[in-house]
């Protein structure tokens, strides 16, 4: 009777998310998937079944390994740019290094708070060869006819988009570390000092091994935010120019709602949930072995 | 006595009943989707349009959604989908419309037309598709393809008209001294190039006859022809006329450009008449000449020739019927009919298909008389390619236009790209 | 170690000190320039916009705002966006709290499998859930009516939301909940009593975050809705946005007007933020 009580008790408490949730996000995900072993006609409502035909299309095709690549461009400067800037400043702002630290913390944060797409025509129209960019790199080198070719390069094209990225969501990570580092307890730093340490060793030894957990959840969410990538890119560059920045979210955008084909836009949202998971478990691993190795 | 006053009651609630059906019945709700942007100076146009059909027709309440672009396709497909189809929309002659006709989504006009099929220009009314007529145009066809130039620049620099594609590209070093963009064409967004540009080249260059065959088969993409258009376009960007900036120039920058001066010449659709009127004052638009592409060397198609798509217009859902289908048909054929092809003529330019006296009209901007004689002029209309070809083969020559642009493909190796895409969708 | 080049240690200090003021100032210009330069190039005609994108205006016009708002019908638009914020962060708070505190306190073999879900929610891109969630909330007639969007809003933020609710909860004392069931406290009481109270700060992240997100939204808002009368704020700046679009003054002005409400927000909670996360230092991942 108990235990009923319990269990009465904690369906009461978790049904409203939980149905929410069901109706609006399950459902649709596995009628996704589903979708994606399927040729969809939307203008029938008819899914013909068609086994892995999509999938096989979509590896087939460069533009797909093109823009993974530039996900993982993505992933790369979220993990290694915007979560080590973002602890490094937390960090100076934790050691109260600079006064005003809370105006320098919100003028990093500011930029989060704006709409993506906002971002996006923003940064497009800085950057558009009549915008202010160029201007001032013309003033600054003197080349009256500069403008910035860089994003017309099938290499180089997401340099720029990087920085935007960077300018954006360093904040977020900034903010997460910061409460974090607030939070542990002052006492084992004092002890530490008092012991003779510098604060490279206190650094090292003590701030880090606590944050092992938050350096893990921001790489699941650098992770997950990258591969979902897709406001600021519309905004900025649609993919262009040709395909030189496109991501795996605008793909399964051009391939869903450009040239319905929504069995293989289901797949390539398959794809990018699965590339997800695996690449948080990698996380978890790799932060199981790095604990065991420093302990 | 209570009986009474209940069948009373009754009596009162039966008549009013039915009087109320009989007011309602002369309400009758449309909803459309209209393809619009509304900051566009056509917005304007659009609402006196649609004010004067609402004085017209008291009894018909339109409830309007406006869209356009990606997000207008992708809301009718969806909608479709969803099978809550609006019951008037704007459709395409072919192109992205064709879904919708071959799954027999939207109702053949024919019936509706009956005999006033002989108050618009024969092409407009020819069948669209499967022998029907989906949507009434409102124009014969629009050009994509204009060189819009700027007189008085060309003149200040000591230029004139270049009469073909050689002259052209000697001016370019001149122009560029001067610190202006030879040829302002924004080619971000990549249809831009294969519509407003590519598409007259390959009509120019090939020919119309060429391009009926590639889409049979009877042509290849590989043939000389269709490489040497390629190859022209990548001429175009060695030599400067086009400057690696235009990649980056968004669809909205050319005429901003345009109008302040930055470039003797422009290349867009016909279209871009309505962005530039409100920028220039009549004086203004008097230097301006709209004309298409000068001679190529070699070319097999007619000289003077632009690449046009038949336009678009309203059609209505299939399966409506009694008041509904009748208030679709009035608004269709209202927006395409004498008074609101007045308003269009007047404040865009746009050259209605409802056959009228244009002469009457007198105080007509420059830039719009400028408009109605440029169709005078076109000796011929060739096809535009997205229009008649779908799918991967257009995408691949849309995005591959940029990357020819760039020198990342070479013409041969595109066109060989474009040519498997094909064989494989025809 | 290497030699090192600066004669004394203060100032080596002083140098360090420096730099990272240096480091600060830079970020703070990038922020605030791309802002200031929007902020002043929305009372620019369009024509000025072109010629001199970098310099201050000539005169200061207002029309650009007055025009964005009419022809954009902002208005209309940011009562809506209004109305999503609100009752989506209210509702999200409300059952995430709920949520957490049952996956946190209460025992059930459920929880790993539920909670879990919710992570992967993490994952999911709304384009995935877009065609299907549209055919059948049109099925249904939810789509293009505010609460269908209210519920769409609410289900895409409940995973971060529970992912720090659950997260906060576990750190309070199991003691604490013990007690009061001893004192004959029911389940409901302990929520309402004590974990609610002793939540304020996980709850007001949750706010800000989800606040965030709602206002912000823009593609779920531009497929889900046709009428103005659910119409959201990013939608009716987007159609400034256009293909055609040239009106570069209208378009800056509606940019302006979408990000000042989100930015007297931050200004007022900032400080708030940073204290909705768990004591006790590290995350279990």
């Amino acid at each position: 009777m108990e235990k009923f009580k319990r269990v009465s008790i904690y369906m009461a408490f978790v049904l409203p998310a939980v149905s929410v949730y069901l109706a609006i996000i399950a459902f649709p995900i596995i009628s996704s998937v589903g979708l994606s072993f399927t040729d969809f006609n939307i203008y029938k409502n008819l899914a013909i079944w068609t086994g892995l035909a999509n999938y096989i299309k979509i590896f087939k095709d460069p533009v797909f390994w093109f823009s993974m690549r530039n996900n993982f461009i993505v992933i790369f400067v979220s993990v290694f740019g915007q979560i080590p800037l973002g602890f490094g400043l937390a960090y100076l702002i934790y050691r109260k290094s600079v006064k005003g630290s809370g105006f320098f913390q919100a003028m990093v944060f500011l930029p989060m708070v704006i709409s993506t797409i906002i971002v996006g025509i923003l940064w497009s129209r800085m950057f558009s060869p009549i915008g202010v960019v160029p201007r001032i790199i013309q003033s600054i080198t003197n080349n009256p006819n500069y403008s910035m070719t860089i994003m017309n390069s099938k290499q180089l094209a997401m340099i720029p988009i990087g920085f935007v990225l960077l300018w954006v969501y360093t904040g977020t990570y900034l903010i997460i570390f910061l409460a974090n580092l607030q939070n542990i307890d002052p006492n084992i730093i004092e002890a530490a000092q008092i012991d003779g340490a510098t604060d490279g060793q206190i650094f090292i030894k003590i701030i880090v091994p606590q944050l092992y957990g938050v350096i893990v959840l921001t790489s699941i969410l650098a992770i997950s935010g990258s591969l979902k990538s897709f406001d600021l890119l519309f905004a900025m560059t649609g993919g262009g120019p040709a395909y030189y920045t496109n991501l795996l979210a605008l793909y399964m955008y051009q391939k869903a709602f450009i040239f319905y084909d929504y069995g293989v836009g289901s797949a390539v949202s398959t794809v990018m949930v699965f590339l997800s998971i695996v690449l948080v478990i990698l996380v978890r691993f790799v932060r199981r072995k790095v604990e065991t190795m420093g302990a | 006595m209570f009986k009474r006053l209940f069948y009373f009651v009754l009596v009162l609630v039966f008549v009013s009943s039915i009087s109320v059906c009989v007011f309602a019945q002369g309400k009758v709700e449309l909803k459309m989707l209209n393809y619009l942007d509304i900051t566009s100076p056509e917005a304007k146009v659009w609402d006196a349009t649609v004010e004067a059909f609402n004085t017209k027709y008291p009894n018909i309440t339109l409830t309007i959604e406006n869209s356009f672009g990606d997000a207008y396709h992708q809301k009718l497909a969806a909608l479709a989908g969803a099978g809550d189809l609006p019951d008037v929309m704007i459709l395409w002659p072919g192109g992205r419309s064709l879904e919708l006709y071959k799954n027999e989504l939207i109702e053949d006009l024919y019936p509706f037309l009956g005999a006033d099929k002989d108050k618009y220009t024969p092409s407009a009314v020819a069948p669209q598709y499967d022998g029907k007529l989906y949507e009434l145009p409102i124009t014969a066809g629009s050009a994509c393809h204009v060189l819009y130039v700027n007189t008085k620049i060309l003149n200040d620099l000591g230029l004139s008209m270049p009469a073909t594609y050689e002259e052209l590209v000697a001016m370019g070093p001149t122009i560029s001294d001067a610190g202006l963009y030879p040829i302002l064409m924004a080619n971000k967004a990549a249809w831009v190039m294969q519509s407003c540009l590519f598409s007259a080249l390959v009509g120019r260059i090939a020919g119309q006859d060429w391009i009926d065959k590639v889409i049979t088969g009877e042509a290849s993409f590989t043939d000389q022809e269709f490489v040497d258009s390629l190859a022209l376009v990548k001429n175009m960007y060695d030599t400067g006329l086009l400057p690696p900036q235009s990649i980056q120039l968004e669809y909205g920058d050319a005429p901003n450009l345009f109008v302040t001066g930055r470039s003797p010449f422009m290349i867009d659709g016909d279209w871009r008449v309505g962005a530039l009127t409100p920028l220039l004052t009549a004086e203004e638009q008097a230097d301006i000449e709209l004309t298409v592409f000068p001679d190529i060397a070699g070319q097999k198609g007619k000289s003077g020739s632009t690449a046009g798509v038949a336009s678009t217009g309203f059609g209505m859902k299939a399966g409506l019927t009694g008041d509904k289908a009748d208030a679709a048909w009035k608004w269709i054929s209202f927006f395409a009919g004498p008074e609101a092809s007045e308003l269009r003529f007047v404040g865009e330019g746009i050259i209605p298909n409802y056959i009228m006296d244009l002469s009457v009209y007198e105080d007509v901007l420059p830039l719009v008389v400028k408009r109605a004689a440029f169709y005078a002029e076109v000796s011929t209309i060739t096809s535009v390619l997205d229009a008649v070809i779908t799918g991967d083969p257009i995408n691949l020559i849309n995005s591959g236009l940029q990357q020819l642009a760039l020198g990342d493909i070479t013409p041969e190796g595109l066109a060989a790209k474009i040519e498997t895409a094909m064989k494989f969708a025809r | 170690m290497s030699n090192v080049t600066l004669n004394t240690r203060k100032e080596q200090a002083i140098f360090n000190k420096l730099l990272i003021y240096i480091i600060f100032i830079i970020f703070t210009i990038l922020t605030l320039f791309p802002l200031i330069w929007l902020f002043y190039s929305s009372f620019k005609p369009q024509l000025e916009i072109i010629r001199n994108s970098l310099a201050l205006p000539r005169d200061w016009i207002f029309s650009n705002y007055t025009r964005a708002i009419k022809i954009g019908k902002l208005n209309i638009y940011a009562v809506n966006s209004i109305i999503y914020t609100f009752v989506s962060t209210g509702l999200v708070i409300i059952f995430s709290m709920m949520a957490s505190f049952a996956f946190a306190k209460i025992k059930n073999r459920a929880t790993p499998f539920l909670y879990n879900s919710f992570l992967i929610g993490l994952l999911i891109t709304i384009q995935a859930i877009l065609i299907p969630l549209f055919i059948s909330m049109t099925r249904i007639g939810l789509r293009d009516t505010r609460l269908g969007i209210i519920m769409i809003y609410v289900a895409i933020n409940l995973p971060l939301a529970i992912f720090l609710g659950t997260e906060y909860v576990k750190a309070i004392p199991d003691s604490l909940i013990e007690s009061a069931q001893i004192d004959g406290a029911s389940y409901f009481t302990i929520f309402i009593k004590i974990i609610m109270p002793m939540c304020k700060p996980v709850m007001v992240t949750i706010l800000i975050f989800t606040a965030l997100a709602c206002w912000n939204e823009f593609m779920l808002a531009l497929v889900f809705t046709s009428s103005d009368s659910s119409r959201s704020l990013p939608v009716g700046i987007y159609s400034f946005s256009g293909p055609l679009a040239t009106e570069y003054g209208m378009q800056f002005a509606a940019l302006v007007i979408g990000m000042t409400p989100m930015i007297i927000l931050y200004a007022i909670f900032h400080k708030q933020i940073t204290r909705g996360f768990p004591a006790g230092g590290a995350v279990k991942g």
